[in-house]
């Protein structure tokens, strides 16, 4: 693990959690944040999808260890194994579909109740493409909201920023078709991690904080790469070289 | 279906004939799965909910009285290897090539089926050897081949098609017509057409599978939506709750040139209609490759729960996101899958050495929370890590290469940590799966009972992935499936007429094929190889059919099934060919498989369990 210490920042890792209905588009974001690519008519998730993505800031690099979860109602009860340990996590809904705010709205509930206490969450009203005419910024608000103006879009961007202030929550539209706003979610979420609950990088990965002998898989995978900007393509690279 | 008596009795053997004639499905799925407790393995239980009640015992009735429409061969006597023994069993002595074997004896039961066009073929084709029966076979299958001219120009068509590559290899020429033709289920762009066409389209495909609750809820259709199905759905659930009634169980009808086979699965209907001329047990064993697929995402378990709790619960709610699987399986099965039709599995032929050494990096770095390990190539098995006394049902194995390689959710690259309940493993409980395709085509599985052991999968993953890279295996994989199948002409002389076969080797539930170029390189023209092949086999497996030997003789091709104890083999050879000919080639098939068995088929020490390497 000797490149680690030629990077001059510090190095962490960050466990990620992508939570939502079904269809909203939580692949597609992660696709887009990791690959900076874009699949129409995308499978469903089965199960969880494991990812790695870097993230580099001024001050230090954050690799993220997203979990990708399945939006269908049956995978629900596995969720806890994926935010337990989560540091942060993305709650999902689609803005032109109104249920999906409310799921999103039970996701962000059930996290405070449940996940643990300093989680960092953030609210994210995907497809932003479909809201066609509506300002890229997201001060926009686009007042009026008919259909006619602001495209399939039925989410008003007012209400939902309300509810994540309220919450305490970030908040971003977003499009992983167009790429708009994905990386800045991540990088927000970055910066919004407390510096004290970054851990060296050791300590990473796991399920269960009781099971130790979990932990031990995704240390280190990475240590090639570790002083590299922000490679799109390391994702896989460093997986495939875990020795440990 | 006992897990008590020595070897487990296969349900094409049903002692009585009156027993055969409910579907093995019902009989298979009540069975205790006790067994596997016994070992250190403990299995995840339902991650639904708390334990569940006992399963509501389905009212299947073992009546005699069943249809007259039901043919001869609609029992389980064809479909070994689906719908086949307890495979929970924790060792199984015999039990995959016992089974195997009594599907060609099988049939001692009596017939009583009306003719049907199955039956036709089976009592017709019973040709003692090589030396007779021509007349016979060609007869019958003059009567195939006039069905087969009523259905106009699709046929005709592929016909044509055919013989010109037994022409010689030049056959390409009609190669680009047949796509014109109106019979291939492609998913065609359906938007913007009016009712009325949508249903003609959907009556024009070939093949349909419905999937529905007992209360005659749509749960799956691979064809059609919502508006077309519901009114059939309602009939075809009055139909079979018609004979329910009576305490009779339909298997099965014909109606004009469509075959209906149905299986009573659990609370569950299931429905083929097929214009494509399978038997009835091949029918069955494509739906219960479904019904796999359907127990996979719920567990059985689950499945009786709803359905005992809400009689007409609508599953696609519980099933969403796994329509993915069961289309690619659906259309894997209307292209004509010999996973399915044999219900065995194919590997990637590689030198026994190179797949020993794949073996020992395997086992030498299994963790300890693994239970099955898997290296898969191109839908194909590389090598297979087991625990000692669990085996894998190739039922269970078929789905997961399904659900592999017929969707592409798994297919992005990424890791991937998924429940899946491998109904014949223990159809009550999830196993966790660890799936990463760490190359395009190369994947490693690993599969847990643990669904907290993602990272340390993970781990076992990285080591075994690098150790194959620096011991050349990744490589000689990769080689192995990019240089394709081999050819008939690397197994026989290069000027032979044998076009392609199918061998399937019943110790070892596997079964190997040459590719399907040049001869068959059209989807069209696989399929019509895949008919071929079914109508073969339903010949020597119908359940009267004591053939060992089957010839058969048509305008288009010449093909001969030979079935042995330990194997099967199915060969098709240009029109015209000479009988000694292709005898002669089937034995230099079966020769040269002999001979290359350990490069063909994963083999284990001991012969009578499908896969075995101890730890």
């Amino acid at each position: 693990m000797a490149s680690r210490d030629e990077a001059p920042k510090l190095s962490s890792s960050v466990k990620l959690v992508l939570l939502g209905e079904a269809a909203v588009g939580k692949s597609s974001l992660v696709l887009r944040f990791v690959n900076d690519d874009f699949q129409e008519n995308k499978e469903p998730t089965i199960g969880a999808a494991f990812l790695t993505q870097k993230c580099t800031l001024p001050t230090r690099t954050i690799k993220f260890e997203i979990w990708d979860t399945a939006g269908q109602e049956r995978f629900a009860s596995l969720a806890p194994m994926y935010y337990r340990n989560a540091q942060t996590a993305l709650v999902v809904y689609d803005i032109t579909k109104p249920t999906s705010l409310i799921k999103a709205k039970h996701w962000v509930s059930e996290l405070q109740r449940q996940a643990s206490p300093g989680i960092v969450i953030a609210l994210v009203g995907n497809k932003l493409d479909l809201a066609a005419p509506v300002l890229a910024d997201d001060d926009g608000g686009e007042e009026g909201g008919d259909a006619m103006n602001g495209g399939n879009r039925a989410v008003l961007t007012a209400e939902a920023k309300a509810y994540a202030d309220e919450e305490g929550l970030l908040f971003y539209e977003t499009s992983a078709k167009t790429g708009e706003n994905v990386q800045g979610v991540f990088e927000a979420i970055a910066n919004a991690i407390p510096e004290s609950t970054l851990k060296p990088r050791a300590g990473a990965g796991g399920f269960a904080g009781g099971s130790g002998r979990a932990g031990a898989g995704s240390g280190g995978g990475d240590a090639g790469a570790a002083g590299m900007a922000v490679n799109l393509e390391d994702g896989v690279r460093a997986k495939e070289g875990c020795a440990c | 279906m006992s897990t008590t008596s020595p070897p487990p009795s296969p349900p094409s053997s049903h002692p009585s004939p009156s027993a055969s004639t409910s579907s093995s499905n019902e009989d298979q799925l009540p069975t205790p799965r006790a067994p596997t407790h016994q070992t250190t393995i403990t299995l995840t239980e339902d991650y639904f909910a708390p334990p569940l009640p006992p399963r509501p015992s389905l009212e299947v009735t073992t009546s005699n009285a069943f249809l007259s429409v039901h043919s001869a061969t609609s029992s389980g006597a064809s479909t070994p290897g689906l719908q086949a023994k307890p495979t929970t069993a924790i060792s199984l002595p015999e039990g995959v090539h016992a089974q195997q074997q009594d599907a060609v004896v099988s049939g001692n039961g009596s017939i009583t089926g009306a003719p049907s066009f199955s039956d036709s073929v089976s009592v017709k084709s019973l040709v003692p050897t090589l030396s007779a029966g021509d007349n016979d076979v060609e007869s019958m299958l003059g009567e195939i081949l006039e069905e087969e001219g009523e259905e106009g120009g699709f046929l005709k068509a592929r016909r044509d098609i055919l013989d010109s590559a037994g022409g010689g290899v030049g056959g390409s020429a009609g190669i680009e017509v047949e796509f014109e033709d109106d019979g291939w289920d492609e998913s065609s762009d359906e938007e913007g057409l009016g009712e009325e066409e949508l249903v003609a389209r959907w009556r024009a495909k070939r093949k349909h599978f419905f999937i529905l609750s007992s209360a005659g809820k749509p749960i799956y259709s691979r064809h059609g939506d919502e508006s077309v199905l519901s009114g059939y759905m309602g009939v075809i659930q009055a139909i079979i709750s018609f004979f329910q009634d009576d305490n009779d169980t339909l298997k099965g009808f014909s109606a004009g040139k469509h075959r209906f086979a149905i299986a009573a699965s659990g609370p569950l209907y299931l429905v083929a209609i097929s214009s494509m001329g399978e038997s009835d047990s091949q029918l069955r064993a494509q739906l219960d490759a479904l019904y796999t697929q359907v127990l996979s995402t719920l567990t059985l378990s689950q499945l009786n729960k709803i359905f005992a709790q809400r009689g007409n619960f609508d599953l696609r709610r519980l099933l969403g996101g796994t329509e993915v699987f069961l289309d690619g399986l659906s259309d894997a099965m209307t292209l004509g899958s010999p996973q399915v039709l044999l219900s065995a599995l194919e590997c990637v032929k590689m030198r026994k050495a190179h797949r020993e050494n794949i073996n020992s990096i395997l086992l030498k770095h299994r963790s300890p929370n693994l239970l099955y390990g898997l290296v898969i190539a191109d839908g194909r098995m590389v090598s297979v890590l087991r625990p000692k006394r669990h085996s894998l049902h190739p039922a269970d194995l078929q789905l997961l290469f399904s659900m592999l390689f017929n969707a592409s959710t798994f297919r992005d690259g990424g890791e991937h940590w998924t429940p899946i309940c491998l109904p014949k493993f223990n159809s009550k409980g999830f196993l966790h799966a660890y799936i990463h395709f760490f190359r395009k085509e190369v994947a490693v599985v690993l599969i847990s009972a643990d669904k907290d052991a993602f990272f340390e999968m993970r781990e076992m993953k990285g080591v075994v992935v690098e150790q194959l890279e620096k011991a050349g295996s990744i490589k000689i994989i990769e080689e192995a499936v990019s240089k394709g199948r081999y050819t008939t002409t690397d197994v026989l002389s290069s000027g032979t007429a044998i076009r392609h076969f199918l061998y399937r080797s019943k110790n070892n539930v596997q079964f190997t094929m040459p590719s399907f170029e040049p001869h068959f390189y059209t989807v069209i023209a696989r399929r019509r190889l895949m008919n071929l092949y079914q109508r073969l086999h339903a010949a020597v497996h119908a359940k009267n059919a004591h053939l060992k030997v089957h010839h058969c003789i048509r305008n288009s091709s010449v093909s001969l099934s030979w079935v042995t104890p330990t194997f099967e083999l199915y060969c098709v050879a240009a029109a015209g060919a000479n009988r000694t000919a292709l005898a002669k080639s089937a034995t230099a098939i079966a020769a040269w498989v002999k001979r290359e068995e350990e490069r063909l088929f994963v083999i284990g020490g001991v012969a009578s369990s499908p896969f075995l390497f101890y730890y």
